[in-house]
């Protein structure tokens, strides 16, 4: 495709940037983010020692210049096993959210396009599968599929579909009965090209903008999956193991619990502004207004 | 359409939903990769043929899947779960005797989420982009982001480590809990006139539904700041203020009946949530309910008691939303349009 600056798909992208680039709370937050995936890429070249490496002489050390972070119940390095951590939260997270819109997207468009019995059904199976508390159902699945990290992911993506289904159907449903739609069955395109190629385009943002919401709920889920032990597996270091460990030890040692916490709010709330300010600039009511600003 | 046509609707979609969710925990018992014989009888039972065609016989294992389907139904509609492998009693006895925890701990939550949310979204959007404001939202935003059991272990070092205050479970270590009446510690100890097992359970409760509805909180606080401030855009506020209503009138008279419809419809999902989210809250205060049970079930291979509780949790979640929809059909005319 050529960038042709004055087509019109080309024109809304490039004033979303200005008006997203605007905030300075959601600069931050997104180099935030970039931040957090530069330390999981390059945990094992930053990393001071090996996150799984139990040092017996140097257990619960202070912060020292031996461990910039002291170190845990076994002498491991509190800093290396943190960047480790990093990997399993920015990437696994992701993992699970591209999930969800594979499974997703393609359903919530069939179901909104082709209406009838088969909408019917496939609602009524994301009504029951949005009927379980989330944690509950993933905890089940990640539980039958064997603990770890994959199988926690994809039981949250399992869990996390329905919503993003439901998205993409309420955009297919508005945008069907408008004139380019119509315009494209004249001209004698077949339902297929009609769905992906004419409709689909127009369901990106919204996709976008519930898979940038989603990751911080996913984030939080997958450390809670691996704090009750169906997720990550110890002695691999992720957040939510970290936080499970250091909980024995809370009363003399609380930042082993604390710092991961801490790092996770912070990756977790870089999302969630990205997110707010993604709608916004989005929004086609606000985005004059935010640009005229 | 007419209110009862509407609820009747609703009803009826409540009820397929639930099947949906039996049928739904039915496939994944099949998917299990343990035969369930073998768990009950043992390795030693096991070695007796017999044995194991009479269990098997019994449970209808040997017959065509829509009859065990129909059994299963039957068994899950008279309570019947099958034994815990784990506490060896049957598993509706022990989720009995942890509902009232769970319970008690969700709707003490979601009170103390909605004594806060409320106030400082309304607060937050009377003083809209003043100190009260920015300090309330990011607070909020704050406790979102945040995983609920690491609020909570926080909040036990801050409070019980640091401050002495109260610690985990559900009472202090040797004091007896109150006679069983409802199973809620703070009911039954007042029907039993023991202040001080009440006071404890206060206190010992107080931790572990903050953290529970931290998230609720956050997210009531915004929609209720969100939802004022449309309000007061409106034009018959507009007219009210004109009339030389004072404010206060203005604010709380007029807008905020408006504005507090979008909080209340989300009530229902809330409280589903803090279901779900007691699994970890539970764990971390162990706090002796059924997301507590859950968690040990897990790490005991005890599939009856994992099963049987997700199922329950789910149809409570469910009972509860439908419900809140038919209650809110019945406040809000204008949702039956819809």
């Amino acid at each position: 495709m050529k960038f042709d600056k004055e087509s019109p798909r080309v024109r809304e992208l490039l004033l979303t940037l200005k008006v997203f680039g605007k905030s300075k709370m959601a600069m931050i937050s997104l180099g935030i983010l970039l931040l957090f995936f530069a330390i999981a890429i390059l945990a094992p070249w930053i990393s001071p020692y090996d996150p799984t490496e139990t040092h017996t002489s140097d257990l619960f050390m202070p912060p020292c210049p031996k461990y910039p972070l002291g170190t845990d119940h076994l002498g491991r390095d509190n800093l290396s096993r943190i960047l480790y951590g990093a990997r399993y939260s920015m990437f696994a997270s992701l993992l699970v959210v591209a999930v969800t819109v594979i499974i997703g997207m393609p359903i919530g468009a069939v179901s909104g396009y082709f209406g009838g019995k088969l909408d019917e059904i496939l609602m009524r199976i994301t009504d029951v599968i949005l009927s379980f508390p989330g944690i509950t159902l993933a905890l089940l699945l990640a539980y039958i599929m064997g603990r770890g990290i994959y199988s926690a992911a994809l039981a949250l993506s399992l869990v996390g579909w329905p919503s993003m289904a439901r998205i993409v159907r309420g955009v297919v449903l508005s945008e069907k009965g408008k004139d380019y739609v119509i315009a494209a069955r004249i001209i004698g395109k077949s339902d297929f090209q009609i769905l992906f190629g004419e409709i689909m385009p127009n369901c990106m943002y919204p996709v976008i903008i519930q898979a940038v919401m989603m990751m911080g709920t996913v984030i939080i889920s997958l450390a809670g999956l691996s704090f009750i032990g169906v997720g990550v597996q110890p002695p691999e270091p992720d957040w939510g193991v970290i936080i499970a460990e250091g909980r024995q030890y809370l009363l003399e040692y609380p930042w082993l619990s604390i710092l991961p916490g801490i790092l996770m709010i912070t990756v977790v709330l870089a999302y969630n502004l990205v997110g707010d300010r993604l709608r916004d600039a989005l929004d086609p009511r606000l985005r004059g207004e935010l640009a005229a600003k | 359409m007419s209110l009862l046509y509407y609820i009747l609707r609703r009803i009826l979609l409540g009820i397929i939903v639930i099947f949906g969710v039996l049928t739904l925990v039915f496939i994944i018992t099949k998917l299990i990769p343990q035969n369930p014989v073998a768990v009950f009888l043992g390795t030693e039972g096991m070695r007796d043929p017999a044995l194991v065609k009479q269990v098997t016989e019994q449970w209808k294992l040997d017959r065509p899947i829509w009859e065990q389907y129909i059994y299963y139904v039957g068994n899950v509609l008279r309570g019947e779960f099958g034994r815990s492998s784990w506490s060896r009693g049957p598993v509706i006895q022990d989720l009995a005797a942890r509902f009232p925890a769970t319970v008690e701990l969700s709707i003490f939550a979601f009170i103390i989420a909605m004594c806060i949310a409320i106030p400082t979204g309304i607060l937050s959007a009377v003083y809209r982009d003043k100190p009260v404001d920015h300090f309330s939202r990011v607070l909020s935003v704050i406790g979102i982001s945040g995983p609920p059991f690491w609020w909570g272990i926080l909040f036990l070092y801050i409070f019980y480590f640091i401050l002495g205050f109260a610690g985990s479970g559900r009472l202090s270590e040797g004091m007896t809990p109150p006679m069983h009446v409802t199973g809620f510690y703070l009911i039954d100890s007042l029907i039993e006139g023991r202040f001080d097992t009440f006071f404890d359970a206060l206190k010992h409760i107080f931790l572990p539904a903050l953290t529970l509805g931290i998230g609720a909180t956050g997210f009531t606080s915004r929609l209720t700041r969100s939802a004022l401030l449309e309000v007061l855009r409106k034009d018959y506020i507009k007219t009210a203020r004109m009339k030389g209503l004072k404010e206060r009138v203005v604010i709380y008279r007029h807008a905020l009946r408006n504005a507090l419809i979008a909080p209340v419809t989300y009530m229902g999902l809330l409280f589903g949530s803090m279901l779900g989210g007691s699994v970890l809250v539970e764990t971390v205060f162990t706090w002796r309910g059924m997301g507590q049970y859950i968690v040990t079930a897990v790490f005991a291979t005890d599939y009856p008691a994992i099963l049987a509780t997700t199922l329950v949790i789910a149809i409570i979640y469910t009972v509860s939303n439908l419900v809140v929809d038919i209650l809110y059909t019945i406040i809000d005319p204008r949702v039956r349009v819809a």
